[in-house]
């Protein structure tokens, strides 16, 4: 039994659109990956946002309700019917592949048949933000439980806590001192992203650290994986990471439609590039790679057949 | 952490019928974090802005409730909470293999509401768990049982044997916020004079020895409700504010909590009055006791004690089960055999109910401890 990636969707925001939402970017590439998997929304019984710059600094409920509700996942009280839960799982850019680590382990247990992880992200604070240079997208990728040998069959995750300062985002006060209508009018609450300048570099070197390790104690090398899937984000880690380990078919998608950066899609739009391309194709072994603020690493090893997308 | 994937493992989450899991999971110590600094519900009221003719008390059941002073935020309270758990467990921090914070809030300094890294991240760092596994949970007011059934669902298959899942909520400055706005008993900012800050935390553990553990968790998001609770960032302060439909909020709650206490007592085949305690989601006394009438009602039982624990805590959000918890634990009300079922109903909609049996988790605790 195992847990397999039936599809992959994409969204980009709207062109002209200046202030686009996390909600409706995560929905559409939710309905895209349903509809490339020719599935029903109701078939899926959990659902992640694992998404972290949201509409209006939303902190109550999660995330992940507007998007059920968005993709018609039964959003409503059927006595007897079917039922999904959902909620979100945040670890910034690695948060897709832990959402993925936690609904393999929910399919696996027959809490579900499919599941999904989305993920999106937009500038909160338009405006008045530093440090937002990711461009507003959404990604999600539908899972599902199979009979057979096929699927996820090992994760790994690691920090590297005195690389913690590197990266750091949060929404803050910035309304002290004004008063009347300046305070209402004014946009007091201002999202903030530092980024240390050897954040990439360093990411990619613990990645290709603790992907060493993780192969290591299975017994295995570069040798015996066929794909390595890098998140595109943050911008320079797929090329970084290519530098740092001997992998020949590690790939470095370049993004869709002219897309710039995703945050915490990333894994998904990587995945879906890397899905387009011959290689995934004829993969049998799929590493994917993700790092993030902590310094966070996440690994999730993929076995799949040959020939099969 | 590095996990390989045992296959075919159930576990207790919506567990396919005829299933039975491999390993049993059971609460081992529980730790809470209270702010020293109190708010009475009529200080409350004195302090709105306008001329407000509301009983807080009467009407809630809530006296007071602690507050964050200066220097405390949700990452304090939650470290502050995770190092009483550990006191109270047999555990060291090097033997957590997972830990998991499931705030609503992640204010971490003054104003600064922290999103990278997770802020499951500074407090395992700050207990010293560095090698666990750290992912940050949100699912509003029922984030720690989410988090709990995911850890569940880890110890379950075999893939960890010992986490934690922790939350610090300092969410006072809903109340706060609202003292300007709250104008009569209809106003949507109403519910938010009902929180008061704490942190709490769980250390979850492989049951051994016979122990029944964690028998059930059912849960379900019914999201068409998704507008009923709305919390976010403030606009014109800091902190945040939250609007509420308090009426229709409790009434689909109260309406989809049968089912999922229904499907969570079969899978143990149970009925409620086998039930020695339970613990709903502390909102405030009139709902919870409407609530109690109606489940009886539809389940033609009632469990044998419904633990009320709002008098001098107030509604502590993601927190509230494990802080009522707590105080049975402290009070000696527990009694290793007895069952105790958790209801949670929060924003989303969600809706949940964890069914465990009391053991020796409570030798730790009492009045001596």
């Amino acid at each position: 039994m195992g847990t397999i990636i039936e599809s992959v969707g994409v969204a980009e925001a709207r062109r002209g659109l200046r202030h686009p939402s996390s909600v409706e970017l995560a929905t559409r590439a939710a309905r895209d990956a349903i509809e490339a998997a020719g599935c029903e929304a109701g078939e899926i019984g959990l659902l992640i946002n694992a998404g972290v710059y949201r509409d209006e600094n939303i902190c109550e409920p999660a995330i992940a309700p507007f998007i059920q509700r968005g993709i018609g996942a039964n959003p409503a009280l059927v006595p007897g019917g079917p039922t999904t839960f959902s909620f979100d799982v945040q670890n910034g850019v690695c948060g897709m592949l832990t959402a993925i680590q936690v609904l393999d382990g929910f399919l696996s247990s027959g809490v579900a048949k499919r599941a999904m992880v989305v993920a999106s992200d937009i500038d909160p604070t338009p405006g008045v933000s530093q440090g937002i240079d990711f461009a507003p997208s959404g990604g999600a990728i539908l899972l599902r439980s199979v009979d057979g040998p096929e699927g996820f069959t090992a994760f790994h995750s690691e920090t590297v806590g005195k690389h913690s300062n590197l990266f750091e985002g949060h929404v803050e006060w910035i309304g002290e001192g004004r008063s009347g209508l300046s305070l209402h009018l004014g946009r007091n609450h201002a999202a903030r992203i530092r980024q240390g300048e050897n954040y990439v570099a360093q990411c990619a070197d613990c990645a290709a650290r603790a992907i060493g390790r993780f192969l290591e104690t299975r017994g295995l090398t570069l040798a015996d994986v066929d794909l390595v899937v890098p998140s595109i984000s943050p911008a320079g880690f797929p090329e970084a990471l290519a530098e740092g380990i001997d992998a020949q078919d590690c790939t470095m998608p370049a993004p869709q439609g002219g897309m710039g950066i995703p945050h915490s899609a990333g894994p998904a739009l990587a995945l879906a590039s890397a899905m387009a391309g011959e290689g995934y194709r004829k993969a049998r072994s799929v590493l994917l790679v993700a790092a993030g603020a902590g310094i966070t690493v996440a690994l999730a090893l993929y076995g799949k057949r040959a020939g099969a997308v | 952490m590095s996990t390989d994937l045992g296959r075919a493992l159930p576990q207790a989450l919506g567990t396919s019928p005829g299933r039975e899991p491999s390993f049993r999971s059971r609460f081992e110590s529980l730790g809470l974090h209270l702010p020293a600094q109190r708010q009475t519900s009529r200080d409350l009221i004195d302090s709105c802005r306008h001329r407000v003719r509301i009983d807080l008390e009467r009407l809630t059941g809530i006296r007071e409730r602690r507050i964050c002073g200066e220097g405390e935020d949700s990452y304090t309270l939650a470290v502050d909470a995770a190092f009483d758990c550990l006191e109270h467990s047999r555990h060291e921090a090097r033997d957590l293999e997972m830990v998991v914070s499931c705030s609503i809030t992640r204010y971490k300094g003054a104003d600064v509401f922290s999103f990278e890294p997770p802020l499951s991240h500074a407090i395992k760092e700050a207990v010293g768990a560095s090698q666990a596994l750290n992912f940050d949970v949100s699912n509003a007011c029922a984030g720690m049982l989410t988090g709990v059934a995911i850890l569940d669902d880890f110890i379950r298959r075999g893939v960890v044997r010992c986490g934690m899942v922790v939350s610090g909520e300092k969410i006072s400055s809903i109340s706060q916020n609202a003292t300007r706005a709250v104008r009569t008993i209809l106003s949507s900012q109403l519910a938010s004079l009902t929180v008061g800050d704490a942190g709490s935390a769980v250390i979850l553990e492989r049951a051994e020895n016979g122990s029944r553990g964690i028998e059930a968790i059912e849960f379900a998001t019914y999201a068409e409700h998704d507008q009923l609770c709305i919390g976010k960032a403030c606009a014109t302060a800091p902190g945040a504010t939250m609007k509420t439909n308090p009426r229709k909020l409790h009434d689909v709650a109260i309406k989809a909590a049968v089912p999922s206490l229904a499907k969570a007592l079969e899978r143990c085949d149970l009925s409620l009055d086998e039930i020695d305690h339970l613990v709903p989601h502390q909102t405030s006394v009139r709902a919870i006791r409407a609530g109690q009438k109606h489940v009886q009602q539809e389940l033609g039982a009632m469990a044998k004690n419904v633990i009320v624990n709002l008098d001098a805590l107030g509604n502590t959000a993601s927190t509230t089960h494990f802080v009522a918890l707590y105080k049975q634990l402290q009070e000696g009300n527990l009694a290793p055999g007895e069952r105790v079922v958790l209801i949670c109903y929060a924003s989303g909609l969600v809706v949940g109910s964890l069914i465990f049996s009391v053991d020796e988790l409570v030798e730790g605790y009492g009045h001596d401890h």
